[in-house]
């Protein structure tokens, strides 16, 4: 029978993975159509499998072509041709960040002007060896490291009124995580009314210990997402937790992937 | 007249801005977005936009942390 075998169609007498893998060194793992299989599970004609070393080797042109078996072709393409836009880099933007690029959004655009310093380590994606670094260096550094095929532009500069249209020129979306509400009304209000086609995906309210269920996705206009709890400000009770900050950034980066599949809420 | 504020009526004078309706509910100006009639309403026009019988205004106020 005919399979695909790390991109390239070959003739193959392999019964089940078992078989193919036995020429292979010990660790050696296939992925077929997208998905782990185990050495008992059959081949079938017209198969993709794609061979990954245990020995570490990375190959880095086979996310593309995983990704898009794992999500069907046509689902692959709109993600990974999608430029999103990242409004600071604390613990919503560099958590929304990591979880955009390891779903195989193409373009990342990541913007912040603050360095990480040791508080931000209690919630933030980042490791003691970024502590003076700036938030969108560091952020660069550590999407490359985990998604080597993502295009990422990194600003490090404080986003104003000014510079906000040029920065996120382009952007199909744009997640606002910054800290402060006068910020996040200021970004909202200058890409909605100077860009027409934009979607902006918000965070208000995920500070504290409440209910993780309290966080929650809604849609106030048509080109406005909102996640949160809406009213738990960081300046009271417990402050920010990284338990909670991580599902308010799981809510804005689904939401974000969502709308580049021209999913809607409501 | 009537006007709608996340969909539920509010009654103002004749005559009023969105400054005005704002400062009636009790919304901090600066931490919210302000969408009339499906478009946006930035903070320099929230004085002196008039508001008219039905208009339907989205006011959106943000919260600090992220």
């Amino acid at each position: 029978m005919r399979i695909t075998l790390d991109g390239i169609q070959v003739e193959c007498d392999a019964k089940t993975v078992g078989d193919l893998l036995m020429d292979h060194p010990d660790g050696t793992v296939a992925i077929v159509n997208g998905r782990h299989m185990t050495s008992d599970d059959a081949l079938r004609e017209g198969d993709s499998v794609h061979l990954l070393h245990g020995d570490g080797t990375f190959r880095g042109q086979l996310s593309a072509p995983l990704l898009s078996e794992r999500y069907t072709e046509p689902v692959f393409d709109r993600i990974s041709n999608a430029r999103v836009g990242i409004a600071g880099l604390g613990g919503m933007g560099s958590h929304v960040a990591i979880a955009l690029a390891r779903s195989g959004v193409g373009h990342l655009v990541v913007v912040d002007f603050d360095r990480v310093d040791q508080t931000n380590l209690n919630r933030q994606n980042y490791s003691i060896h970024d502590v003076g670094k700036p938030k969108s260096e560091a952020t660069a550094r550590i999407l490359a490291s985990v998604s080597p095929g993502t295009d990422v532009v990194h600003h490090d500069v404080m986003i104003t009124r000014d510079n906000v249209h040029d920065l996120f020129s382009g952007c199909d979306v744009v997640c606002e995580a910054f800290d402060d509400p006068a910020c996040k009304s200021m970004l909202v209000e200058e890409l909605l009314s100077s860009d027409p086609d934009v979607v902006i995906v918000s965070c208000s309210g995920m500070a504290g210990f409440g209910s993780p269920n309290g966080i929650r996705t809604i849609r106030p206009m048509s080109r406005l997402y909102v996640c949160g709890d809406g009213e738990t400000d960081a300046s009271t009770g417990a402050g920010l937790v990284a338990s909670r900050v991580m599902v308010c950034a799981g809510h804005v980066a689904h939401t974000a992937i969502r709308v580049i599949l021209g999913e809607t809420e409501q | 007249m009537d006007v709608f504020v996340n969909g539920k009526a509010a009654r103002m004078a004749e005559g009023s801005t969105v400054s005005d309706l704002l400062e009636s509910l009790g919304f901090t100006d600066g931490r919210i977005a302000v969408e009339l009639n499906g478009d946006i309403c930035v903070r320099a026009q929230h004085a002196t936009t008039l508001l008219h019988e039905g208009d339907r205004l989205e006011v959106v106020s943000f919260v600090g942390g992220g």
